[in-house]
Order: C-alpha cells, then structure tokens, then sequence
C-alpha cells in the first residue's frame, strides 16, 4: 500500500532539528561518559545553539516556504524570533553556569531543558496551523515549570513553580479550547485557510469571535497580560534569578510571536473586534503592572512586575496593527527583541550579586557602584534601558510602539502610555539613586565567574551600540512583518 | 428527537454532573471514581460520533492508566476527607461564579444563535474515512502524512516533560 507524503522540506525546519539533536546529545554525554564534569555541558549547548543560528540565518536568504502539509512557514518572521529566542538562549546560558556551579545543581538537566524550551519557541514563531502551534507553545511552557522549580530545595522555587505549571495547564487548556472553536467551524486549523473563511463573516462569526477571545486569553496567561497575570510576581520571583533573565524575554518573545502570528495571520479579517479588546487589555496590563512595581520592596519582585508592564507597552504596538500600519507589529518584534538585551541583563545583575553573596532587595543595591564599578554601571544601563531613556535600545522600542499608535490615528493611546512610562521611571529611577548615590553597605564576596561577565557584558554593549544604530534593527523586524 | 441524538445528550449530562462531583466530593477516592466516570462517557460519546478508536483509547488510556495512578497517589498521600477548597475563599468563590456565568452565557449566545450550521465542515467527511478503509487506517494515515511534523514535536514535548519530572522527582545524586 503506497501512501503519499506530503512535500517535506527538511532545510526549513533545520532549526528545530538542530536544536532537539543539542538537547540529545547534552542528555547522551551523561550516559555515555559520566565521569565528564565541568565546562562540557555549556559549551555543547553553545556550541548546539550556535549551529542553529547558523541555520536561521542561512535560511533567512530563502523565499518563504511552507512545508509539512502547511504545519510549518519559515519566513523572515520566524527567523526574526529565531534569532531573538537564540540570543537569549546564548546569554542565559553565559549568565546560568556560575550558578549552577555554585550551587552544584544538576547542569544535564539545566541545559537540556533550556534547549527544549528554546526550540518550543522556535515552533510556535514557525508554526502554521493551530496543531503545531500548541504544541510549539506546550514545548516553549512544560520545561520552563520545570526550571522555575530548578533550585528544587527551597520552598520558593517550588511554590512558584506549582503555581506556573497550575495556571499554565490551565491557560494552555483554554487555548486549546478556542482552537477546538476555531476547528469546529472553520473547519481547518490552517491559519491561511481560518483566515479565508474568517474574512468572510456570516452567521458562523459569533463563534469564531469567542474562539479567538479564547485563545487571546490563552497566549494572554503566557506574555503576562493583565488580567492573567497573577502567576508572575510569584514564578518570576521563586525561580532562580537566572531562570527568571531567561524566561522572562524568551518566553514572552515566543508567547508574542504565537500572538502576532495568530492575530495578524489567521484573524486579520477580524481586526475591528480584537483591536479594542487588546487596547482594554493593553491598558490595565500598562496601569497595573507599572503601578504595583511601584509599591515592591524587592528588587527582583519589582522587576517581574515591570515585566507585566512591558507587556502593555508591546500590547499597544500589537492592538495598532493593521495592512496598512505594519509599523504597529515591527514594533512589537523590535520590542521583543531589545527587551531580551535590557531584562535578561537586569536580572542577570541580580544573579551575579546573589552569587557573590548579595541579596536582591533595595538595601542590598546600595552603593553597588562604588562596590564593584563594572556590576553596578552595568544595571544602570538596563535599568535606563528598561526606562526608556535616549541613548539605550529601550528608547526606540518604546517610540516605535507609541508611533504606531499616532499612525493608527489612536494618538490618546501614545499619550497614555508615555504618561504611564513616565510613572514607571519612579521606581527604576529609585534604584537608580541607590546604586550610584548611596554608601555601600553589605561586602560582597568574588567568586570567579568569566561567562557571567561576558554575557552581561554583551548585553549591556548591546543595549548602549543598538540604542544608537537601531535602524537596521528596525529594518529585520519591518522585512520580518512584511513577509 | 431520533435515539442517537438522545443518548448522547444523555451521556453527556451524565459526564457533566459526573465532573461537577468530581470537584464536589469530600473523599478524594470518590472524586477519582467520578473522574472514571466522566471518562466513561466521554468514550461512549466518542463511540456515538463513529470515533471507536478514540474512544478505546480514551477507556485504556485515561480511565485504564492514568486513573489507576491517579488512585494510587490519592490512596497513599490523602487521609481521610478533605474540606471543600471552594468554600474556603468566599471571594474568590463569588468571583469564580460570576466569571462562570459570564462564559456560560457567552457560550449559550453563541450556540444559540445558530451559528454552529454557519461554519464550513473539515475534510474528513464520514465517506472518505470509509474509503481509506475506517477509522484507525484514516488516523494512522493523517498521523504519518499531515501531521507528521507535529507527532515529531510531540515526542519531544513527551521526552523533556520525562526529563523535567525525573529531575525534580529524584534525589539527588
């Protein structure tokens, strides 16, 4: 019996190859020589990690094409979040392996599941149809539940971790539930072909309205969005600070290409009733995250709150896209991708200081700069970063969403946010003066941790270089959009 | 209303109180059972929509193997009755039911609406499932052509969700 298979284009999914053969080998290495130790792990992830750049790149040269029976489109967009989610893969684990060393936690596990979760989100930027799709953002979610509880022996670490993988069932089960919808009456889980029929209305529209308020909730739970937020001051702040760098911009990068995809691919015919629906949200996203950063003793806690808020601020650049303001997604993909240098830097300041024996409430940044002068400029830039301020990548991220908005003729939405980032530079602000204006008051240890250095070190370089040369950035996330 | 229409109306309600109980019960081992007994139905209700082998697997999977171990935890880990969680947060209690009553009305609306005649039908039609030769030749053959890439991608899922619980499960070593 002969059975066709569909066309199969094994250069297009390169990626995610590379990436599950990474995982294998690092969880292989422990099988077959066990007595290896020290560097080996890291620098096989890197070394996995680079190799699938390579092939992101490589392909970023190639037409669009869709493969595996339309699973699969490997275009710009998804070698834009490729390389994003690579980036940050590449930093978090400079920033992990001091950790994991000081604490003798388990590093197979550490780098295998990180290179899975990576290559979730490589899926869910790639995937084409609602199949793929959940899987992809499954793959992306199951192995960060299980690096928020990674330090497995304090109750912190466990609790956020229960609390993340309970909600995250739940979120996952009412995405899948609105893709039930979707399939149920469409009738495909294509997103060209939910697409064609979604443009045509008719009687069936009510029901692909509540999918698609479905599945925004769903992927809502996954980048943070105000209502659906109440797991992350808890995951963000019980995980391991490096965890936390790392899931805090990689998962959000995936969970925004997953959205972008879906909203602007399979629902564009929808635009009139999900814009307003993502500007309420993006709204009390901006308002309650930014506010509640405010009130936060713990530095970390304040930043898993900021982190809500910068997921307002991409919500607006998502709810102004239409065909004719593209500028309204490039932004959000400039965002994702200038927020991984900014945030994956700011925590991983936080987890160098727990390294060397700090905390990361406010007392504990006290004179950070007069102490070790390198650790303390370093947060400075992220924390001006992340404020938005001129000369930092997180200025043009933030005008490019806020121009979207005027474009989109929505100029009262720019003035809000403004007025909001404005509010949130308070408690960055706050920090700030601490580092630099006050006296020191808790030594800090030196343990030597080379890779640290280097991936913050990039990241702050990053930060400061494509706050200036932004252009060719914006450049990728607009071809990316447009393809 | 003609016979089958009627009986899957009624495995279905008897699903629905089933699962209701489920989060009702005091005695965790009495949840588990109507947790069996949702299942049941649900695999009735799959034999009801020409979805056997749906629904074999849904009896040898979920109420077979999943519940069996479901049984087991509860039985070595719960002593005795448990208090009902839902009565313990008065707020959150009120917030739940008026947030379920929201979904249930906009679902209500939307099924009442007629919609559901609107939508387009998907490509598996009754007729070409009999003409690859039933249900297990069309499932297998749509697992290993169209969705190959995404049982591939499952497996990963499967292998790191293996990882991951083995490593916070375990000693250390």
């Amino acid at each position: 019996m002969q059975v066709p298979l569909p066309s199969i284009d094994l250069f297009a999914v390169s990626p995610l190859i590379a990436m599950t053969v990474t995982a294998s080998v690092l969880l292989l290495i422990t099988i077959f020589a066990p007595r290896v130790r020290g560097a080996v792990y890291p620098l096989v992830t890197l070394a996995g990690l680079l190799v699938t750049l390579g092939f992101v790149l490589a392909l970023l040269a190639r037409e669009p094409v869709v493969t595996f029976s339309g699973s699969w489109r490997a275009d710009q967009f998804s070698q834009y979040f490729g390389v994003t989610v690579l980036l940050a893969a590449m930093l978090a684990v400079l920033i992990s392996d001091s950790w994991l060393r000081l604490h003798q936690v388990s590093q197979v596990e550490y780098y295998a599941v990180l290179v899975c979760s990576t290559a979730g989100m490589i899926v869910s930027a790639s995937a084409y149809d609602l199949m793929t799709l959940f899987l992809g953002i499954e793959l992306m979610s199951v192995p960060t539940y299980v690096l928020t509880g990674f330090a497995k022996h304090r109750r912190e670490s466990n609790e956020g971790a229960m609390k993340y993988f309970l909600l995250g069932a739940f979120s996952s089960a009412i995405l899948l539930y609105g893709m039930t919808w979707t399939y149920g009456v469409t009738g495909s889980t294509r997103f060209d072909q939910i697409a064609s029929f979604a443009a045509q209305g008719g009687a069936a529209r009510p029901a692909v309205l509540l999918a698609m308020l479905l599945m925004v909730a769903g992927l809502g739970f996954k980048v943070a969005a105000v209502p659906f937020h109440q797991w992350t001051p808890d995951a963000y702040q019980g995980a391991p600070t490096v965890v936390t760098a790392f899931m805090s911009v990689a998962v959000k990068a995936g969970a925004f290409a997953a959205l972008v995809r879906l909203l602007t691919q399979a629902l564009p015919g929808m635009l009139d009733d999900w814009r307003p629906i993502l500007i309420v949200i993006s709204i009390l996203t901006m308002l309650i995250g930014n506010l509640a950063a405010i009130a936060q003793t713990d530095v970390k806690r304040m930043l898993a709150y900021s982190s809500i808020g910068h997921t307002g601020f991409m919500l607006v650049g998502l709810a102004m896209w239409s065909r004719d303001n593209t500028l309204g997604a490039s932004s959000v993909l400039f965002y994702a991708l200038a927020y991984v240098f900014m945030n994956l830097g700011a925590f991983g300041v936080l987890a160098w200081m727990e390294n060397h024996g700090g905390g990361t409430t406010l007392e504990h940044m006290d004179g950070l700069f007069a102490r070790a002068p390198a650790a303390g400029l370093a947060l400075g830039i992220f924390l001006l970063g992340l404020m938005g301020f001129p000369l930092t990548i997180g200025l043009p991220a933030k005008v490019f969403v806020f121009l979207s908005a005027v474009r989109a003729g929505h100029t009262w939405l720019a003035v809000l946010g403004f007025l909001i980032s404005a509010v949130a530079a308070v408690y960055y602000l706050r920090v700030l003066a601490r580092l630099f204006a006050y006296e020191p008051r808790y030594a800090l240890a030196s343990p030597r941790q080379p890779l640290m250095v280097l991936g913050l070190a990039i990241c702050a370089t990053a930060t400061v270089v494509f706050g200036l040369l932004f252009v060719p950035l914006l450049d990728f996330a607009e071809r990316a959009v447009g393809s | 209303m003609e016979l089958h229409s009627l009986l899957f109306l009624a495995f279905a309600a008897v699903a629905l109180i089933a699962a209701v109980l489920v989060l009702l019960s005091r005695n965790p081992v009495h949840s588990v059972l109507f947790m069996l007994l949702t299942f049941v139905n649900v695999a009735a209700m799959f034999v009801l929509l020409q979805a056997e082998f749906i629904a074999v697997i849904q009896i040898l999977v979920y109420s077979g193997a999943i519940l069996v171990l479901f049984l087991f935890v509860v039985m070595l880990l719960a002593g005795g009755e448990r208090p009902l969680p839902v009565l313990n947060q008065p707020l959150q209690a009120r917030a739940a039911v008026i947030v379920g009553l929201v979904l249930v009305s906009e679902l209500a609306l939307v099924v009442l609406t007629s919609t559901v005649g609107g939508g387009r039908r998907g490509p598996d039609s009754p007729e070409r499932i009999a003409a690859v030769g039933g249900n297990i030749e069309a499932l297998g053959r749509q697992l290993y052509t169209t969705w190959l890439l995404p049982f591939e991608i499952a497996s990963v899922l499967l292998l790191v969700a293996a990882v991951g619980a083995i490593y916070l499960a375990k000693e250390d070593l």
